[in-house]
């Protein structure tokens, strides 16, 4: 019995020794918690105005890149049948669009993309902002994110009709077997995204950031849309009248808001040095093609533009107007400045590409689309 | 205040003890001095023991005996003589005169071998899991570059590849199968310092370590051994000791060997000839592009043999010294290594040079420090495998040379089809790619004994990793491709950190029943930062630094890092009693930064029993049994290898029309946990006649659930192009494991001149993944954007997926189906029906044309019966998961010379070989295998009609053609060589691992030198392989060590045969 005694009282002592070691070791509590240092959190990133600020710059070029890529080309240009070109996704102009063509599936996944991208940026405004940051900046990039994911949506509705709306990504995380909503319903989503936009968006807008007018003409063309997507509606002429009323108001506004003008001379338009103009409500924006950033960069530049016309590295070149577009500017043969600034024409010298060669002069028997093709990687210097 | 007295008291006793040794000091200097000499025998046989130590107790005085077992040495009458050896029991005798002392030593039983489990050591015979252990003698045999290396086959359970036979190249460890599909590596742990196996680099992490310089290996491979290191042991824990200075004479050992390693054997691709006349059918099909100089193939000689010039015999020598020694209280060990090993590949090869020092001291007899420190230097050049030059001298064309008479390298010069390849032998010399790390190891550590029983240890250690990789290309080009010069160099640095403390107290309650308890803290904490930089436009070759480049082209990166962290408490309580009923319990909680606050701490609990069946009295009078013990264990583990900080939300950045914008990165999941493993063992050690056999079968089952990996999601909300946010990392799935593992230990002869001692292992597990996130889910291992295998739930991880082949068309009857009795299936209107075909895009059977699908294509088979072939045909064609590995190893010794062999193998595994499927079509350019020659030959029935007319076409080859006939480029719609069964293979092997014969040098010629042992000897490594794999070698591994690409032989690189001489010196 005492040797049990004994043997307890030194464990008790033995505990005692032990537990001093512990309790001097121990970690504090914050030891587990531990940042990247190479990285910015979400908790931490949006501590001042500039900072909102660049949370939503790539919503203007990587969010959109793979829809930007090649399908925007094929849904519009290829379909309108302004221009085609037989071997990059020529299946737009044979009609032979499956759910398997690989950039119509990418283009899907991107506007999608600019969704998601345009959720969580909203949701990390509402919760992670500073004190430092001024409710100017924030309801700004707000606005911002409503007006890239009202255009997204808009997309999906005129391509794919019905689409799965959804403004908390966790819900799709948790489960993506979503349904379809109906079209009625993602119009009256995108409406209420423009909505949002023009109540948050500041009346000028910062550094090329959009106004409130920017909301104002998307909400023009939605509501346009909707005069003539109502429920058993048949036809073109069957419109809603309100709506075409709000329409005319919200453009009316926009035009007469002193901000945002005609440019002089069209072909201007399609300048590299224009790339920000007066016209501009709205724009996709990439970076300098020296990032070298797959992503980041305007990649339809590599297939519009051909090697002959700039130093940027590209391959493209095969896209070419359609005999139903050189009919179109046949049909005025004065109408050679749209045609010229759009479409290479035979012979004809452009100052403002190759500067460094004193300019250029198309040479060929077709017509290469000139739109897209802005000259050399010199032109990034503005002038 | 009582405490401290009793301290001082402690301190008191110590100095008066001190003082008394001093006033004996001259008591002993008058004492007589007497020669004592004789021969320490083995008690069970007789025979002789080399090197055994002589010790006159109390002292640092002593001697080894000879090669003879014979010892001399000058003593104190009345001093007391220690005689031990490595695994006999020592013998103390007292020395009462001058003359001969022969002792004979008693074999220690293999179960009071002392080892290492873990925070603690335990006797062998009171262990409770399963835990497996090679010694020096094991790791020394053979050329094992890496520990690991010396792993494989040796251990039951432990499956081991080397994943590229690269010098320094990475390996894979398997203990137990696949536990996780995040991270299947195990925990290493040297001398107290823990480190995942994971790495995303092409080297192993062991890399660093001086095999010469390790004394044992121990593997926890069950949960109840492993649950001491908590959320870091479901992958199993490897525990690495190095080797720690012993009381006695210092001695000094040498080991070195040279070595000359080839490539076993060449890939057969095609000569000039074969080449030519393949090169001129096709030709002919396509219409154009006949050449001059290939008209009579029959006249040109073999051309270029592009793998001659790529591979050499190689040259590698390893050296290594290591001093020993110490006194009663004061011990060190320090070693030097240095590794030189050249690649049979040119551009690549490995060298290391390390250093090590371990040093322990008694300050009093309650207090003892110690340090190890090791520095290791690892040069790594991975041209070779970087830049995959296998490919490309497969693919080079055999009329090219290597070199041009002026010395320049030759590239292609004719060329209609504007392919090119560039010269492999340019690539591998020409090309900068390596690697140069240093790493620092240290640990510092004290044990403190207040009270008998009571240990407590204080350990701090980590360690510095400072890494640099080197890269270059000079400008070149060949054909139309044009390459800019550029340069990238970048620096890393990783540090870790580990600060522990434990005590254990150990003591017998009552008589015959024996506690131990042990509980600790510890923390460790990590980081990783590196910087990198990169020009282009250099003018000259002969310097690469960022320095001399074009500084406008410049570009860098940079990561300060994030810091990791772990705090663990635990504890484990043994209990024994009788030494008969064992228990073991353990538990462990750990804390890391790898999830959120909801989930920091995960515990990790286990317990065992086991029963030493031959000490129950009524198994006393069985003479023969050595030992018969029964375990059963059951423990939780944990795993945490996911995403640093991938619980969080980080932003991610990108370029703008601004500069950097930044957006959301990833989804974020707070939720996130520990993987964790629930397993159960069984074992039993059996060993009989004085231990002559030993066997132990262990079978075990696994589960692991919540399994760490990025969810997999649809595309509308993650982007396929990684253009938005990363999936969250979610606990999802679960993977099942079991297996049954056995190893048999015998020693057959042991007499005065002959010994020989055979060890064998085998290991039996089978995988299977039963759950994922959702029901249909599966996941896909792809290289490139091809998918080569499917894990889905049902089945084993990663078994190989792809179409079926089941013949080739060789004429037109073949394109409609039969049936058993060859007639024709006729559908309802009377057609014959089509055998499946390949569809377009539209769904339609591409038809059956010259440019199309043809006689002399291979017919798939159509699985799901929809009369197309299409991605839903596709079906497991094989499983690189092996059904049982093995290992086998004699050791025959007769008088000075010891012969080995050391077999090892894999039986039931396949192989994609996806070399063979890049190099046999016979569709696009450069040069194939040689079985192309061997082609599908297309035969007229009536040689007027048309060659276009299918029911024209034959193929006049059917029954022995190698591959598809040769269609013009691009216009096969069949994809021949699309993954299929075709390039499945059986990947079962047998290898003679080590042939090693050693000879002891006769005592008499060491004397003269005053050497103590002089061993020499000859080994070849890998002399042969006995498989049906058609590649360079059957043991592929995996790519990058992931669990779901593993067995796709995607040109790695091959295991040499190495042949060396090496010499062992002791003095």
């Amino acid at each position: 019995m005492a040797r049990a005694t004994s043997l307890l009282s030194r464990s008790k002592e033995m505990g005692l020794f032990l537990l001093a070691i512990l309790s001097l070791t121990a970690c504090s509590d914050d030891f587990l918690d531990q940042k990247p240092k190479g990285q910015y959190t979400a908790e931490t990133f949006y501590s001042s105005d500039a900072a909102v600020r660049k949370g939503t710059e790539p919503l203007y070029n990587r969010a959109w890149f793979d829809f930007n890529r090649r399908a925007i080309v094929g849904m519009g240009s290829y379909r309108a049948n302004d221009a085609w070109n037989p071997y990059v996704s020529a299946e737009f102009a044979r009609f032979q669009v499956t759910a398997l063509t690989e950039d119509m599936s990418l283009a899907w996944s991107a506007l999608y993309n600019v969704v998601t991208m345009s959720n969580a940026t909203l949701q990390n405004i509402e919760n992670y902002c500073s004190s430092e940051v001024t409710e100017k900046a924030k309801n700004a990039a707000m606005g911002e994110c409503y007006l890239m994911r009202g255009w997204a949506y808009f997309y999906l509705l005129r391509g794919w009709g019905a689409n799965i709306l959804f403004e908390d990504n966790q819900k799709m995380v948790d489960n993506p077997i979503q349904p379809l909503n109906p079209e009625d319903d993602v119009l009256k989503f995108i409406i209420r995204d423009f909505t949002k936009a023009k109540d948050l968006l500041p009346e000028e807008g910062i550094d090329h950031h959009p106004s409130r007018y920017a909301a104002m003409a998307a909400l023009a063309k939605a509501y346009l849309a909707q005069s003539g997507w109502q429920k058993g509606n048949k036809g073109d002429h069957n419109r809603n009248e309100a709506l075409l009323d709000s329409v005319v108001n919200y453009c009316n506004q926009v035009i007469n808001c002193g901000q945002y003008a005609l440019m002089n001379d069209y072909a201007d338009l399609f300048k590299a040095q224009s790339n920000d103009n007066m016209e501009t409500l709205l724009a996709m924006r990439w970076a300098d093609p020296g990032t070298g950033e797959w992503g980041a960069m305007n990649a339809l530049y590599s297939d519009l533009a051909f090697p002959e016309v700039t130093d940027v590295n590209v391959w493209g070149g095969s896209l070419i107007a359609s005999v139903d577009m050189i009919d179109l500017y046949n049909e005025d043969p004065a109408d050679s400045i749209r045609r010229d600034a759009t479409f290479f024409t035979p012979r004809k010298y452009y100052s403002y590409l190759k500067r460094a060669d004193g300019g250029y002069t198309y040479k060929h028997n077709w017509m290469q689309c000139k739109k897209g093709v802005l000259g050399t990687s010199e032109c990034r210097i503005y002038d | 205040m009582k405490k401290l007295s009793s301290h001082l008291c402690c301190v008191h006793a110590k100095g008066m003890g001190m003082a008394l040794l001093m006033l004996m000091l001259p008591l002993c200097l008058w004492a007589q001095k007497v020669n004592v000499s004789g021969t320490v025998t083995d008690a069970s046989n007789g025979e002789a023991i080399s090197f055994g130590t002589v010790q006159v107790k109390g002292t640092g005085d002593g001697t080894l005996t000879d090669i003879d077992g014979n010892y001399k040495i000058s003593v104190n009458i009345g001093a007391t003589l220690v005689f031990s050896y490595v695994g006999y029991k020592a013998q103390e005798l007292r020395v009462t005169r001058g003359g001969t002392l022969n002792v004979r030593l008693a074999v220690d039983n293999k179960l009071n071998e002392v080892i290492v489990v873990g925070y603690g050591t335990m006797k062998r015979s009171d262990l409770t899991g399963s835990v497996s252990s090679i010694g020096e003698e094991q790791i020394k045999q053979g050329v094992n570059t890496s520990l690991e290396q010396a792993m494989q086959g040796r251990i039951a359970g432990v499956n081991v590849t080397q994943n590229s036979g690269a010098p320094g190249g990475g390996i894979s460890v398997q203990i137990r199968g696949i536990n996780s599909l995040s991270g299947n590596e195990p925990l290493y742990v040297v001398d107290g310092i823990a480190m995942s196996g994971q790495t995303s680099s092409n080297t192993s992490v062991l890399a660093g370590i001086n095999p010469d310089d390790i004394t044992n290996i121990e593997v926890l491979k069950d949960a109840s051994a492993t649950a001491i290191y908590g959320s870091r042991a479901s992958n199993g824990v490897v525990l690495i000791t190095t080797k720690r200075g012993q009381e006695g004479k210092a001695t000094v050992d040498y080991h070195g060997y040279v070595g000359w390693q080839q490539i076993p054997s060449f890939l057969k691709v095609m000569d000039l000839p074969q080449y030519a006349d393949f090169y001129n059918v096709r030709a002919q099909i396509q219409g154009w592009g006949t050449r001059e100089d290939y008209k009579h193939p029959e006249l040109l000689t073999k051309g270029t043999d592009w793998q001659d010039e790529l591979f050499r015999t190689a040259f590698m020598q390893n050296h290594n010294v290591s001093v020993n020694g110490g006194t009663k209280d004061m011990h060190y060990n320090i070693s030097g290594g240095y590794l030189d090993q050249d690649g049979v590949g040119i551009g690549s090869g490995f060298k290391r040079a390390s250093f090590r020092a371990n040093f322990d001291t008694n300050i009093t007899s309650w207090l003892q420090i110690g340090t190890n420190v090791s520095y290791a230097n690892t040069k790594q050049k991975i041209t070779f495998t970087e830049s995959n030059i296998i490919s490309t001298a497969l693919s080079q064309f055999p009329d090219v040379a290597p070199r041009n008479p002026d010395g320049t390298y030759g590239v292609p010069e004719v060329n209609d089809f504007a392919t090119y390849y560039s010269n492999p032998i340019f690539e591998a010399n020409m090309k900068e790619n390596k690697t140069n790390n240093y790493q620092l190891d240290y640990n510092a550590f004290a044990n403190i004994m207040p009270v008998k029983g009571l240990n407590v240890r204080i350990e701090y250690g980590g360690n510095r990793g400072w890494g640099n990789t080197y890269y270059f290309v000079p400008d070149f080009s060949y054909g139309s491709i044009i390459v800019e010069s550029q340069s990238t160099r970048t620096k890393s640095l990783s540090k870790y950190n580990s600060f522990k403390q434990y005590a254990t107290y150990d003591r017998d309650l009552w008589e015959g029943h024996h506690f131990q308890l042990m509980v600790g803290h510890e923390a460790q904490w990590g980081n990783w930062e590196s910087l990198s930089g990169t020009r282009k436009n250099y003018v000259s070759d002969a310097l690469h630094s960022l320095n001399v480049g074009d500084a406008s082209t410049a570009t860098n990166s940079g990561d300060d890092g994030t810091q990791w962290s772990i705090e663990s408490y635990f504890g484990r309580f043994n209990y024994n009693m009788y030494d008969r009923y064992l228990l073991t319990a353990t538990l462990r909680a750990d804390g890391s930064s790898s999830f959120g606050p909801n989930n920091h701490w995960g515990w990790f609990p286990s317990a065992a029993v086991a029963w030493r069946i031959n000490n129950e009295s009524f198994m006393k009078n069985i003479d023969w049994l050595s030992n018969l013990k029964l375990r059963l264990g059951w423990g939780h583990v944990g795993n945490q290898s996911s995403a640093s900080y991938a619980y969080g939300a980080v932003m991610a950045n990108t370029a703008t029309a601004w500069g950097t914008g930044y957006y959301p990165g990833n989804f974020a999941n707070l939720n996130l946990k520990w993987e964790s493993t629930n397993s159960w063992n069984l074992g039993l050690d059996f060993a009989a006649l004085n231990n002559r056999i030993e066997f132990i079968v262990d079978a075990y089952h696994k589960k692991t659930d919540n399994l760490l990996m990025q969810a997999s999601l649809p595309s509308y909300v993650i982007n396929n192009d990684w253009m938005g946010m990363t999936a969250p990392w979610v606990n999802t799935g679960a993977i099942k494991n079991k297996g049954i593992e056995f190893t048999l230990n015998t020693v057959n002869i042991s007499n005065k001149d002959w010994q020989w001692r055979t060890g064998a292992t085998l290991s039996i597990n089978r995988n299977e993944l039963t759950k994922l996130n959702s029901e249909g889910s599966t996941i896909s291992g792809t290289i490139g954007s091809n998918t080569f295998t499917l894990s889905e739930i049902g089945g084993p991880v990663g078994r190989f997926y792809g179409y079926k082949v089941i013949g080739m068309f060789r004429n037109e009857s073949d394109f409609y189906q039969k049936n058993d009795q060859g007639e024709f299936l006729l559908d309802a209107s009377g057609n014959r029906v089509p055998v499946a075909r390949p569809v377009d895009t539209e769904g339609n059977l591409q038809p059956i044309a010259q440019n199309s699908i043809w006689v002399g294509d291979y017919i798939f088979q159509d699985v799901n019966g929809d009369g197309k072939i299409t991605e839903a045909d596709r079906t497991y064609i094989g499983n690189p998961n092996p059904d049982f590995t093995f290992g086998l190893n004699n050791v025959i010794k007769y008088k000075d010379f010891e012969l080995s062999f050391f077999l090892n193998g894999s039986v039931g595994g396949d192989i994609y070989n996806l070399v063979r499927q890049e190099h046999t079509n016979t569709q696009g350019y450069g040069n194939k295998m040689s079985d192309v020659a061997n082609y599908a030959r297309l035969g007229l029935y009536d040689p007027n009609a048309s060659a276009a007319d299918i029911t024209n076409v034959y193929v006049t080859n059917a029954s022995t053609a190698s591959v598809q006939r040769i269609s013009a480029a691009g216009t096969s719609l069949n994809d021949n060589n699309r993954v299929s069964d075709r390039f499945v293979e059986d990947g079962s092997y047998l290898r003679l691992k080590t042939l090693s014969l050693a000879w002891n040098l006769p005592k008499r010629w060491l004397n003269a030198a005053k050497l103590d042992w002089v061993q020499v000897y000859g080994n070849i490594q890998n002399l042969f392989t006995i498989c049906g794999y058609d590649g360079y070698d059957p043991e592929i591994g995996a790519q990058g060590q992931s669990v779901i690409l593993q067995g796709i032989d995607n040109y790695r690189y091959p295991s040499q045969r190495i042949y060396t001489v090496g010499l062992k010196v002791k003095f």
